[in-house]
């Protein structure tokens, strides 16, 4: 396929999936993790149909860092921000930690298996690996939550417990993925892998945060629309574009921005207004290369670490449903409560594909065909288990209804 | 291109924008030196970023100045580009340049959509004196100018009298050029309306066609004084006939599914507009149709044949206000400074002389069409810019005459320079003076008229 072609198809795509569904919202069209796309994606690759050639993916290449970074961008302007509700310095905390957890014990547990599992990789990449691994392993995506409430009607503490800490949690797999993906070989200081972990993402976070600053500032006093669009594109761009050369981790900076753009900014509802619609349409054509990147022979090749996040990755979440204080009248749903945090998406496709796009080879390989495994598994245990917990909870008044 | 302005601000905002300008400059300076390397496409996405961040704050900087902003971003990308700071390199430029179609195609559906037939029938006696006076005697004229200055030019001494004479057409070719791109970002910016902005556009637009048609006469009548041993050929009218009617026709269909668009979709028309610029162009590049007339009848069809037309500008205007901080800031950074600073002497003489050209056919022009004072006055003013059709032709002749094409080609690049800086800065001026500029709150005001009157009513 040309690669003019298809980046007008992708395009395309963008333009439809504007159409057909919108984010956060059931009234369109679509799973909640897009994980139609990546299925798409990995039909139309090169090892299947082959209409999506390696060549093709290498030139448009660019295009997904800009929709990768955009997607992130998005999500840190939205971090903390539930439909029109600000969360509680609480529920942030609490869910940034249980995403600490989730990370911590899935990149631990890779880290001791990889030499077993994956013995081809160097020390370095050893630690990419597994942190990477714990990346994509710990998102629930707030998507899936706002899904099931929205196409159900639910409503009660339990719903907005879930969805809080969904949204909490976006902030820990980004973060170690920034440490993760700063572990390239390009960067190697010898022995000192601990001043890559830390003075890389520390300096991508502070030169982001910079960057933020100077969008909040810029749209501080601009009230035309236009112009700022003009100011969010051309951040985005300089950012991603900035940080893709220099192989540095592109979604951790994009987010960080936004993040820092978000909590300064005095207009954030207005730009999160302009720009929510857009988050859709910039994944799909992410989450379609990033399918068209995976082979079956990859696949197979990774299949037990993929198997060994999985199994990590149920058992923590269960872990942390145990202990999770839930409200009184939801704790018939404790039992469920593991299965309903399954759902990944957007962002486990983010890093996943980011790893792809930095580490060439197994590494990247590896966690995008997790991120890609982790989010299918989601799609299929994670909204069934959320509705059958919020019945249980007495949260969907139809099926509530239904049960009595 | 920005069309009115941010809150004002006094020196403290000014402050702040000069340290927000720093800490972008200073990022990719970092960004360049550390990792001087990258594939061209990875640097061309930082550099478009830099260049539409970078080109708002200067052109909102520079506003006291009362400089065009796509002068600022002009400056920005001169600035910024290989020659100076070296912050963007060739490579860099040409991918980012690659934008260009996007950018062109916006300002041909623009242009046709400016183009009122009302209007037009208005002006049709005006427009008709002005377009033959701005190509015939302007063109005689620069040509006249060229065959005098030769001597001034080493790379034409002792050259043949013919060849000299077929330059001299072709350069004369080269000055009827105008820039609707220029044209449109200045009344982009100044919301301007009034007889001025109404005139300059459909002359420039106009003209655009017809120096095509001109340029094809002129190649085939001078293929024989510039090339030994070459004749007369019909055959490039042909083709020229070809491109035009299936231009034309081109254009009106997709004028016509722009209305259906418009009338029963009517979403995501940037995007429609994205898909336009940089697909469909290819396209029309591969069939051999003339991406700027087709696109030019397009948009004319969706406001005069239809009640989209309003939208589909403000459409337009919306993702053109990006688009083209991205362009003139690449055209900054596409300019050979080297070029210049070697023959703006014979540079500066032909721009000069072309203004003075452009000025006299002017006031015939509108002598002869009984014009109102005003555009006798300022009219010649937005005619002065020159930019991209400029260069394009001047990539025909280094094609065509290989033995002085190159050179040719470089005094073509420093006077389009000279006339890109200063054409903006006239037409403003013009615009400014003639009362024609619009402040946002009399844009809001004339907005708001029918929907008081109608409440009045």
């Amino acid at each position: 396929m040309n690669t003019l072609v298809l980046v007008m198809a992708l395009v395309g795509l963008s333009y439809l999936s504007g159409l057909l569904g919108r984010s956060h919202s059931v009234r369109g069209l679509g799973l909640p993790s897009g994980s139609e796309w990546i299925v798409l994606g990995f039909l139309l690759g090169p090892d299947l149909l082959g209409i999506v050639d390696r060549a093709v993916q290498m030139d448009v290449e660019p295009v997904l860092f800009i929709s990768l970074g955009w997607v992130a961008l998005v999500i840190g302007i939205d971090y903390g921000v539930v439909r029109t509700r600000y969360l509680s310095r609480h529920r942030l905390l609490l869910g940034a930690a249980l995403g600490l957890l989730t990370v911590g014990t899935v990149a631990t547990v890779a880290w001791l298996l990889i030499p077993y599992l994956e013995p081809e990789h160097t020390p370095l990449e050893r630690w990419a690996l597994a942190l990477g691994l714990g990346a994509v392993a710990s998102e629930t995506t707030s998507n899936a939550v706002r899904w099931v409430v929205e196409r159900h009607g639910a409503s009660g503490p339990l719903a907005e417990m879930l969805d809080d800490l969904a949204e909490a949690k976006d902030i820990a797999p980004i973060l170690v993925a920034c440490v993760g993906l700063c572990l390239h070989p390009r960067f190697d200081l010898g022995h000192r892998t601990w001043l890559m972990a830390s003075a890389l993402p520390i300096g991508v976070v502070a030169v982001s945060v910079v960057l933020g600053l100077v969008a909040s500032v810029m749209l501080s006093r601009e009230e035309r629309t236009e112009q700022s669009w003009g100011i969010l594109v051309g951040i985005c761009l300089l950012a991603a574009g900035t940080a893709a050369r220099a192989r540095l981790p592109v979604v951790a900076a994009l987010f960080t921005l936004g993040l820092a753009l978000g909590f300064t900014s005095r207009h954030r509802r207005r730009i999160l207004t302009m720009i929510d619609s857009t988050r859709r349409s910039a994944l799909v054509p992410a989450l379609l290369l990033a399918g068209a990147r995976l082979g079956p022979q990859t696949i197979v090749h990774h299949a037990f670490i993929v198997g060994a996040v999985l199994i990590v990755r149920t058992i923590t979440l269960h872990g942390i449903a145990l202990f999770v204080r839930l409200p009184v009248l939801a704790r018939s749903a404790k039992p469920l409560i593991g299965w309903a945090m399954m759902p990944a998406g957007e962002i486990t496709m983010c890093i996943g594909l980011s790893f792809a796009l930095t580490f060439r080879g197994s590494v990247g390989d590896a966690v995008l065909v997790t991120a890609a495994v982790v989010t299918l598994v989601g799609e299929i245990i994670g909204p069934l288990s959320l509705r059958a917990a919020l019945a249980r909870a007495g949260e969907i008044p139809v099926v509530a209804a239904e049960a009595a | 291109m920005s069309h009115g302005a941010a809150k004002k601000g006094g020196p403290l905002l000014r402050l702040q924008q000069l340290a927000v300008l720093a800490v972008m400059f200073t990022l990719l300076w970092v960004a360049t030196r550390t990792v001087p390397a990258v594939r061209g496409s990875l640097a061309a996405i930082a550099a478009t970023g830099f260049l539409l961040l970078v080109g708002t704050l200067a052109s909102e900087l520079l506003e006291p100045l009362r400089i065009p902003h796509l002068t600022a971003y002009i400056l920005v990308g001169i600035i910024a580009g290989p020659y100076v700071l070296d912050l963007i390199d060739h490579e860099t430029v040409i991918q980012v340049n690659k934008t260009n179609p996007l950018a062109l195609a916006l300002i041909a559906l623009a242009g046709g959509a400016e183009l009122r037939i009302a209007e037009l029938r208005k002006a049709a006696r005006s427009l008709a004196w002005a377009t033959v006076m701005q190509s015939v005697l302007v063109m005689v004229l620069a040509s006249v100018v060229f065959a005098l200055a030769s001597p001034l030019l080493p790379f034409l001494n002792g050259s043949p009298i013919q060849l000299v004479v077929g330059l001299s057409l072709l350069w004369g070719v080269i000055a009827i050029t105008r820039s609707p791109s220029a044209t449109l970002g200045v009344l982009s910016q100044t919301r301007a309306q009034g007889p001025i902005a109404r005139a300059t556009l459909a002359t420039v637009m106009v003209s655009d066609v017809v120096v095509l048609v001109i340029l094809a006469t002129t190649l085939t009548l001078t293929k024989p004084l510039i090339e030994a041993g070459a004749t007369l050929s019909a055959s490039a009218f042909r083709d020229l006939g070809r491109e035009l009617l299936g231009s034309v026709s081109l254009g009106t269909t997709l004028g016509l599914l722009l209305v259906l668009y418009l009338r029963f979709v009517n979403r995501s028309l940037a995007l429609v507009l994205l898909v336009l610029g940089l697909g469909f162009t290819e396209v029309l590049g591969y069939l051999h149709f003339e991406p700027l007339l087709t696109f030019l009848v397009a948009g004319f069809i969706v406001q005069n044949l239809s009640q989209e037309g309003e939208k589909f500008l403000h459409g337009i205007e919306g993702l053109g206000s990006l688009v083209y901080v991205v362009f003139f800031a690449g055209a900054g950074a596409h300019l050979d400074v080297p070029v210049l600073r070697q023959l703006w002497p014979v540079a500066l003489l032909l721009c000069v002389c072309r203004a003075g050209a452009t000025y006299a056919a002017h006031r015939l022009g509108t002598r002869l069409a009984d014009d109102s004072p005003v555009v006798k006055k300022w009219g010649w003013s937005g005619l002065v810019s020159q930019a991209g059709v400029a260069l394009g032709i001047g990539v025909i002749v280094e094609r065509n005459v290989p033995s002085v094409g190159p050179k040719i080609r470089s005094l073509v690049l420093a006077t389009v320079a000279i006339n890109e800086m200063i054409g903006p800065i006239l037409f403003k001026l013009a615009l400014d003076r003639s009362g024609e500029s619009r402040t946002i709150d009399e844009v809001d005001e004339s907005s708001d008229l029918p929907a008081k009157e109608e409440a009045h009513a």
